[in-house]
């Protein structure tokens, strides 16, 4: 019998690929677990970051997207879309660091990745059905980009609320929603103010996440978490929040994939050892 | 977890959980009397019994009945599997069918306006219709009405006929092929309905439900 894999991980270094331009303005923590509904197998579920200068200024981006499971490379497509979507971005923000990406230009890119992939692959491009949910922040304004019905959550630079940047896109039912394979992509995009703190969840999430019926972000839960991100190292966290993915306190309540990628601007962090359990 | 580990104290919303609306259509004309309404009856009980035991399931299909036999009648409003009373069944009548599906249709768009009022997210409600004879009312409206929503995905109809049901009039009522029920297996019918909506419970934004097919050799029944 195959048991879950349960993957949280922190920041190995502050960018993957080397890059001495790279900062700690920022700490970066990404939660997985797949779903019950999986019965052991892997999660359709993507996330990662990215920490970059742009114009000497310090950037991220996160994401996370959630491949169809009743989409045979589901899985593939969400791993493809985080890492065009964050390439992206990425380039777009070194390319002019004072205006936030064209959304509509990073959502081609991201549909030729995918296109490309399933050239290469030879399977049929709906096959790499994923959702997307993508936050940048500059210094001075925060980005988002989102198709589909995950969410992106932003807590503005010098308050404390947390407010949805991008809601969960459904068609009418529960079990219905937007991808990057549509004949024509539906997105949302926003540029607001500058953040002292990002997330991307995915569906699995949400309703633990979103006050549904208030149409607000739960702020008790990124809350929770954000203050133990600004307070500890990533790398110390990742298994404990990968605890919480899998604790019945989660999966009583949903049997589909879970992942955040949450990141908070680290300038002001103390170290705050922990008390032992 | 304790609170004292990072993440213990976190606290998560408590949003009402997605629902999953099911009518069901029955046939209590006077033909159904006897074993047939004895076996349906004892299918129903069954059916509650199957859902409640699914710990998803119980707490988002939400049952209704409507009954046709002489009369239409609410046999039971939309209410979470958990509370639901499989009603009495008495046969009577003649067979009022188009009246039936028109009030199974009106009583979705009332549900389902609930639930948006209330902020509960919903899957697409079923209709399941069962009937052994043939409709002795003005049915053609509700053909007009099943293909409408169908058409616009605001529900689906499944119609399984027993006996002698008639067809022809099914194949036009229903845009999915009407099944026909292999003998009384009430109860292998209800469990596939039990199966069927428990899969449709649990399913997430990025999945599709595939149904299991009824009429294998084995199964209730035939097309």
């Amino acid at each position: 019998m195959t048991v879950a894999s349960v993957e949280a991980r922190p920041a190995p270094t502050p960018e993957r690929s080397a890059d001495r331009r790279r900062h700690r303005a920022w700490r970066v923590l990404i939660g997985q677990a797949p779903g019950a509904r999986k019965c052991g197998g892997p999660s359709d579920d993507a996330a990662d970051y990215r920490l970059f200068r742009a114009g000497r200024a310090p950037f991220v981006v996160v994401a996370c997207a959630d491949g169809a499971s009743s989409a045979r490379n589901g899985g593939a497509g969400a791993r493809i879309a985080v890492a065009a979507a964050i390439d992206s971005v990425c380039a777009a923000a070194r390319r002019a660091p004072r205006t936030p990406p064209v959304a509509a230009a990073v959502i081609g890119s991201v549909v030729r990745a995918l296109g490309a992939e399933a050239d290469r692959q030879r399977v049929p491009f709906r096959s790499l059905a994923t959702t997307l949910s993508c936050a940048l922040a500059s210094p001075r304004w925060t980005w988002v980009l989102q198709v589909g019905d995950g969410a992106t959550a932003i807590r503005p630079a010098g308050g404390a609320a947390w407010a949805i940047a991008a809601w969960p896109e459904r068609g009418e039912y529960a079990n219905s929603t937007h991808f990057l394979t549509d004949d024509e992509v539906r997105w949302q995009s926003s540029v607001g103010p500058s953040a002292s703190a990002l997330a991307a969840i995915t569906d699995g999430l949400v309703p633990l996440a979103l006050d549904l019926a208030g149409r607000r972000a739960f702020a008790p839960f990124f809350d929770g978490i954000a203050s133990e991100l600004a307070a500890h190292e990533p790398a110390e966290l990742a298994p404990h929040l990968a605890l919480l993915l899998r604790s019945p306190r989660v999966t009583d309540r949903t049997d589909d994939d879970v992942t955040i990628v949450i990141a908070v601007r680290a300038a002001a962090h103390r170290r705050v050892p922990h008390a032992p359990a | 977890m304790s609170i004292n580990l990072p993440f213990g104290a976190v606290e998560f919303a408590a949003n009402p959980e997605p629902r999953c609306p099911c009518v069901l259509v029955l046939d209590t004309s006077a033909s159904m009397a006897g074993t047939r309404l004895q076996e349906l009856q004892r299918g129903l009980a069954q059916f509650r019994d199957e859902l409640v035991g699914d710990p998803l399931a119980r707490k988002r299909v939400e049952l209704a009945v409507v009954t046709f036999g002489g009369k239409v009648r609410l046999a039971g409003d939309f209410t979470a599997v958990e509370h639901f009373e499989p009603p009495r069944l008495q046969a009577d009548g003649l067979t009022p069918m188009g009246a039936a599906v028109r009030t199974a249709l009106d009583l979705v768009r009332a549900r389902k306006q609930v639930y948006r009022e209330n902020g509960i997210a919903y899957y697409r409600p079923w209709v399941f219709l069962l009937t052994d004879g043939e409709p002795n009312d003005d049915w053609h409206e509700a053909c007009v009405a099943v293909r409408e929503v169908e058409h616009s995905r605001q529900a689906a109809l499944f119609a399984v006929g027993v006996g002698e049901a008639n067809f022809d009039v099914l194949r036009q009522v229903s845009v999915r092929q009407p099944l026909q029920l292999r003998g009384l297996m009430f109860r292998e019918m209800f469990q596939w309905l039990s199966n069927s909506l428990k899969s449709v419970s649990r399913s997430g934004t990025t999945e599709e439900v595939p149904l299991l097919n009824p009429a294998t050799p084995e199964g209730w029944a035939k097309v």
